[in-house]
């Protein structure tokens, strides 16, 4: 009621007298006048919450939905009547001269092992990405002789065989559920790394 | 889970695009500067470079932002589009 009123009369001051708007506000308040008491509590509830990044980037950011994030229930989820955690896993380290694939049971028992070097490259042909399509080659025949095309992969390491062998996994067919990513990066060890190198 | 390495940095594919998943757990780990900080600490990074480096780091950010606010407000327009649906 009485906001109504104060409005009401406000409106027939405008109308009759014809003050400017400035000298209008100062004759009446109809909101709440601003705090005389300053202090920095009350300034810091007011402020907007830190942003830790923990919400991240949308999915949608990276154009195609092609890959969702592993949850609660992903462990137990079947994958060809398997689940999650008891996939066999598929272990490809990309080194700079090397690339190595590796099979492993759910229960840490070797399966096979194949390498660059087990294709016939030597030396400096090991660090090419023709050895590691030949190596990953190998690895899918492998994995369709023990009859096991269902795998998770565990890339480690960046070298020239990083991409070349995922390729190679989807030309052949391998059902691949996940890739996980367990490169260092951020170092965490001791060691001193070698030293720079000379310019 | 039981093992944390599937926790993070972990995609699972859909429809069997292998490939495509791939790139995309690339483009988010090279966002998150991961291929960077791989590459750098290969080698030693002496204090004094590393010291460099940040300082560096500091500028640029602040004259990126600064660019950035100039160029918006250049470009800034408040008119129809002349051809819709041009890009």
């Amino acid at each position: 009621m009485l906001f109504k009123s104060l409005y009401f009369i406000r409106c027939q001051i405008s109308n009759n007298l014809r003050l400017p708007c400035s000298l209008q506000q100062q004759f009446f308040h109809t909101a709440k006048p601003l705090a005389h008491k300053w202090s920095l509590s009350e300034y810091r509830k007011g402020a907007p919450r830190r942003d830790d990044g923990t919400a991240g980037l949308p999915v949608d950011f990276y154009g195609e939905k092609v890959i969702d994030y592993p949850s609660v229930d992903t462990p137990t989820t079947l994958f060809n009547g398997i689940p999650y955690e008891s996939l066999p896993r598929l272990s490809i380290t990309c080194t700079k001269n090397n690339t190595k694939l590796s099979l492993w049971d759910s229960k840490n028992t070797p399966m096979g092992k194949k390498s660059c070097y087990t294709e016939g490259f030597k030396g400096s042909k090991k660090g090419t990405t023709v050895a590691a399509q030949a190596a990953a080659l190998a690895m899918c025949k492998l994995l369709k002789l023990l009859d096991t095309t269902t795998v998770k992969v565990i890339m480690r390491g960046l070298g020239p065989g990083r991409m070349p062998s995922i390729q190679v996994l989807e030309k052949q067919g391998i059902n691949v559920v996940s890739i996980t990513d367990t490169t260092d990066y951020v170092v965490t060890k001791t060691a001193r790394p070698k030293k720079a190198r000379r310019t | 889970m039981r093992h944390i390495k599937f926790l993070g940095r972990t995609v699972l594919v859909k429809d069997g695009k292998i490939e495509a998943a791939f790139k995309i757990m690339n483009r988010v780990l090279a966002s998150e500067g991961c291929f960077e900080n791989f590459r750098r600490n290969q080698r030693y990074e002496k204090p004094y470079l590393a010291r460099r480096r940040f300082n560096f780091e500091r500028c640029k950010a602040i004259y990126e932002e600064d660019m950035a606010r100039k160029i918006s407000f250049i470009m800034r327009k408040n008119r129809v589009e002349p051809y819709p649906g041009r890009t």
